[in-house]
């Protein structure tokens, strides 16, 4: 008798451990899932609709950030608008890669090498991020002011004759206004909507009515979706068999 | 005038540049879209994808107008820009006539169309 008693709680003992091991595990997932406590819009708001409007005046500014070591994404509220960067620097093989964007002013990459004397100009357009890449350097420009809305990747890489060059790699749908990089790809985000650069420089665009909500920060984790902080919302894109699936999130009182 | 001077406040009050489109109705009415930033001290963008919502029905664009902060430019944003300039030739090229109003950080405002003008104009008066 005792041995089937012993039993019976050993069992009882197993089923315990694996309830707690399965509420652990599940409650796991959803501290992973960075959007567990907020509301998602039932229907994509399209090009101005109210929801857009009423999150260009929100005081909500979401920015999501990835952690470098646990790769955990978060989101933060932001107190104000972020400031912009007028000068991008990189050191190369081949001396500093300096970027400048003055907006309406102009910009442009410049070469600089001080051992060798040396200043080279590489483009004449505003240059807004630049980011390493396993063949050389990736640079992004871009100009949206009054009627002009444009934007590119270029790579600057050494070729097989061992001489370094920058060719245009894609044009964009208008200026990004915000570049990382995140699982070895790197993401741009701008009025128009999400551009993903993969390993192999193929681009995929995903158009979005993000006119009105100026996007601020972009990643993607290590499922590849890709986590937007902007005005009132979060955006997150689900890889899907063609393309990515688009959810809407939000908080209370951040669209009024 | 009225424009610019809602375009030099809000500048002045947050130190981005605003702007928006200009056009006419087809009574002959001309129109303004409300103000916009890209919370850039350095450009604003006012293209038909930011503005065109704000343009009625039969209404044509026949322009912009937007403000200089002064930061970051080598000439404090009292004249315009190279890419005022540039914006001016492409417009032409996209809708026909537009003209370009650029309102500066003393208050002045100047004129632009490529397709009559040999280069910017500066209207008479200030905005205070």
């Amino acid at each position: 008798m005792p041995n089937k008693a012993h039993g019976k709680l050993g069992g009882i003992s197993t089923l315990l451990v694996c309830v707690a091991f399965c509420c652990i595990a599940s409650c796991k997932r959803a501290s992973d899932d960075p959007l567990t406590r907020w509301e998602a819009i039932p229907e994509e708001p399209t090009q101005n609709a109210i929801l857009l409007q009423q999150a260009e005046r929100s005081r909500c500014i979401w920015s999501v950030v990835q952690d470098a070591s646990t790769h955990r994404i978060t989101i933060q509220q932001a107190a104000h608008e972020p400031s912009k960067e007028h000068q991008v620097r990189m050191q190369t093989e081949t001396g500093v890669l300096v970027g400048t964007d003055n907006g309406e002013y102009g910009g442009g990459l410049i070469l600089t090498d001080d051992k060798r004397g040396l200043t080279k100009r590489l483009l004449d357009t505003n240059v807004l991020q630049l980011l390493p890449w396993k063949s050389g350097v990736l640079v992004f420009t871009g100009l949206l002011h009054l009627g002009v809305d444009e934007g590119a990747v270029w790579l600057y890489s050494k070729g097989s004759d061992g001489n370094w060059s920058i060719k245009k790699v894609a044009d964009l749908n208008g200026k990004p206004s915000v570049i990382s990089s995140a699982n070895g790809n790197v993401l741009a985000v701008g009025g128009h909507g999400v551009s993903r650069l993969d390993q192999a420089l193929n681009l995929t665009e995903v158009t979005l009515p993000f006119a009105q909500v100026f996007p601020n920060s972009i990643t993607e984790d290590v499922h590849g979706r890709i986590y937007v902080g902007m005005h009132a919302f979060v955006v997150r894109l689900v890889p899907a068999k063609t393309g990515y699936t688009h959810e809407w999130f939000t908080k209370p009182g951040c669209l009024r | 005038m009225n424009a610019a001077a809602g375009i030099s406040g809000a500048v002045q009050s947050t130190g981005w540049e605003w702007g928006a489109a200009l056009y006419k109705n087809s009574d002959g009415m001309v129109g303004i879209t409300p103000l916009r930033t890209d919370h850039d001290s350095g450009s604003v963008g006012v293209s038909d994808y930011y503005t065109g919502k704000d343009i009625p029905a039969g209404a044509t664009r026949i322009g912009d107008v937007h403000g200089h902060t002064g930061i970051n430019s080598p000439d404090k944003g009292m004249h315009m820009s190279p890419g005022d300039l540039g914006n001016a030739g492409t417009m032409l090229n996209v809708h026909g006539t537009q003209t370009t109003y650029m309102v500066n950080p003393a208050g002045q405002v100047w004129k632009f169309n490529p397709a009559r003008d040999a280069k910017p104009v500066l209207l008479p008066g200030r905005i205070q």
